[in-house]
């Protein structure tokens, strides 16, 4: 009952900024309010404690729940109809795909305005589900938990340094490859920089068995775009070395940023150049090893110099 | 409100699943990406073992020229005979520079089998050297004739995935550069014809 009279509450309190945002009179095609929340309450019905969900869903005496006045909000989709006459058939889960990754993705993105005082926690994933208007049970779409909220981010961040370095394209392609990659560093440690007092609990996560798998796939789409920036034309070996070298790098100097006090993280940007230009010097003593056993085998005669282009 | 803003270029429900490796270019390069590397023409894979069949078989001609090298020091007229012969090694070697410029393109990742398939190649051109001439073309065509086949399976496969939508220009353009790495003149290339002929022995005659 307590559930239900705060679905209620959140209903009501919807309608009502609804209503003053279009000055009293809404547009017949944004007066979703109503189906908008049951379509929700019913996508919530695959998680568990959803009984108030339910609940909510079936009530069919709620005024102006139509099919026709829906609008074009994609999270409605074909569900709306079964929330509205409480079809507890089940056959909406196969219609609401999309309804889910929208309503995940505005969860997750909600969910980031709580993060710097909650943490990466299922906290921030149900105060963003209250703030949306939610049950707390919202939390349950992601089923992994905090593991979601903290790819979301990873993800984020990750478009965030490609579109910066795309805009910066002229200006990093006349730094040097060691500054270019500093700088694709320094780009995308600032973004963690905002919540460096809580990453320590998201690399926690991220390490645990069920996560690590995900956690490195992308740890290896970051540095890859990283070389990409950078101009990396490798297609031999030295493909993976560099971006294990530079995974290493990077990890190495994010831990450094959890202790780092010093202002705008400056030793951290030192830290960050001092292991670039170190694993350079192992790659480049790498490189010439490897290339003495390939004149080795070779053999030294002027006949058989190789003649590569 | 905590200072985040999602970026503008992601967002879309299904792309914070993904874990592609697509960064955002410009204009040309981000269509080419498209074209290539979404799931109506994907050849990350085709790029990667053709590579690796490319460099399988210059491994092979690298370790030919070391084997010939070896008992050509053994005669007065051991370094005259490795001259005359052609470098098929570094003549492959200019033949694969287009890998060079597609793959990163395309964002392609080398074959991790690489150092394998190389060392392979090597002692494979080492162990032909040993043979008489005439198992050393036999074995060196059979390596040929295995990698334009690799090749003409790689155009089929190609073929086929670019038949259900219009080929885009780079595809096309890779179609191109697989059929001209297919059809390049080999070492044994004048060896089959002098064989027709009734020739056997001697040395390797490379038509360039």
């Amino acid at each position: 009952t307590r559930a239900l009279s705060s679905s209620a509450d959140c209903f009501a309190k919807q309608h009502q900024l609804q209503q003053q945002l279009h000055g009293g009179s809404m547009p017949e095609h944004q007066q979703r309010t109503p189906t908008t929340l049951s379509a929700t309450l019913s996508a919530l019905r695959r998680s568990p404690f959803t009984f108030s969900a339910r609940l909510y869903s079936t009530d069919a005496a709620r005024p102006g729940e139509e099919e026709e006045g829906e609008g074009e909000d994609v999270r409605e989709g074909k569900e709306e109809g079964a929330g509205v006459r409480g079809d507890d058939t089940g056959a909406e889960d196969n219609s609401s795909g999309g309804d889910s990754d929208s309503l995940r993705e505005d969860l997750l993105r909600a969910s980031m305005k709580h993060v710097a005082s909650l943490g990466f926690t299922m906290k921030a994933v149900q105060a963003a589900g209250r703030d949306l208007g939610y049950s707390s049970a919202v939390a349950n779409v992601l089923p992994r938990q905090e593991a979601d909220l903290i790819e979301y981010f990873l993800e984020d961040c990750r478009a965030k340094m490609n579109a910066e370095l795309d805009e910066r394209k002229e200006e990093v392609a006349a730094m040097r490859i060691r500054d270019k990659i500093a700088e694709g560093v320094r780009i995308r440690l600032r973004l963690t920089a905002p919540y460096i007092h809580v990453w320590p609990r998201a690399i926690y996560v991220m390490s645990q068995p069920p996560n690590a798998a995900n956690s490195l796939c992308l740890l290896h789409s970051l540095v890859d775009d990283m070389w990409h920036h950078a101009g990396d034309k490798s297609t031999d070996y030295n493909w993976y070395s560099k971006r294990m070298l530079l995974a290493g790098v990077y990890t190495s100097s994010e831990l450094f940023m959890l202790t780092d006090s010093s202002p705008d993280f400056e030793e951290t940007w030192h830290y960050v150049d001092r292991s670039i230009g170190r694993v350079l010097q192992v790659g480049k003593a790498g490189s010439d090893l490897l290339n003495l056993f390939k004149n080795v085998m070779d053999g030294a005669s002027p006949a058989g110099k190789s003649t590569r282009v | 409100d905590g200072g985040f803003a999602p970026s503008a270029t992601f967002g879309g429900g299904t792309a914070w699943r993904s874990l592609a490796t697509g960064a955002s270019g410009e204009g040309e390069e981000k269509e080419e990406q498209a074209a290539t590397t979404t799931g109506r023409v994907d050849v990350s894979e085709l790029l990667r073992s053709t590579q690796s069949a490319h460099e399988l078989l210059k491994s092979f001609y690298l370790g030919q020229r070391r084997g010939q090298r070896g008992r050509a020091t053994g005669g007065s007229n051991g370094v005259s005979e490795v001259n005359e012969v052609v470098d098929m090694a570094a003549v492959e070697d200019a033949r694969m520079r287009w890998y060079g410029e597609d793959m990163p393109r395309h964002r392609v990742r080398p074959s991790c089998l690489l150092p394998l398939v190389q060392a392979a190649g090597f002692a494979g051109g080492l162990v032909a050297t040993m043979l008489p001439a005439s198992g050393k073309a036999m074995v060196t065509r059979a390596v040929e004739e295995t990698f334009a086949e690799h090749i003409n399976d790689q155009l089929r496969e190609l073929h086929e995935r670019s038949s259900a939508s219009p080929a885009s220009a780079p595809v096309k353009q890779l179609k191109s550069k697989l059929i001209d790495t297919r059809d390049a003149a080999r070492e044994t290339d004048g060896e089959s014809a002098s064989a027709e002929e009734g020739e056997e022995g001697g040395a390797p005659h490379v038509v360039s």
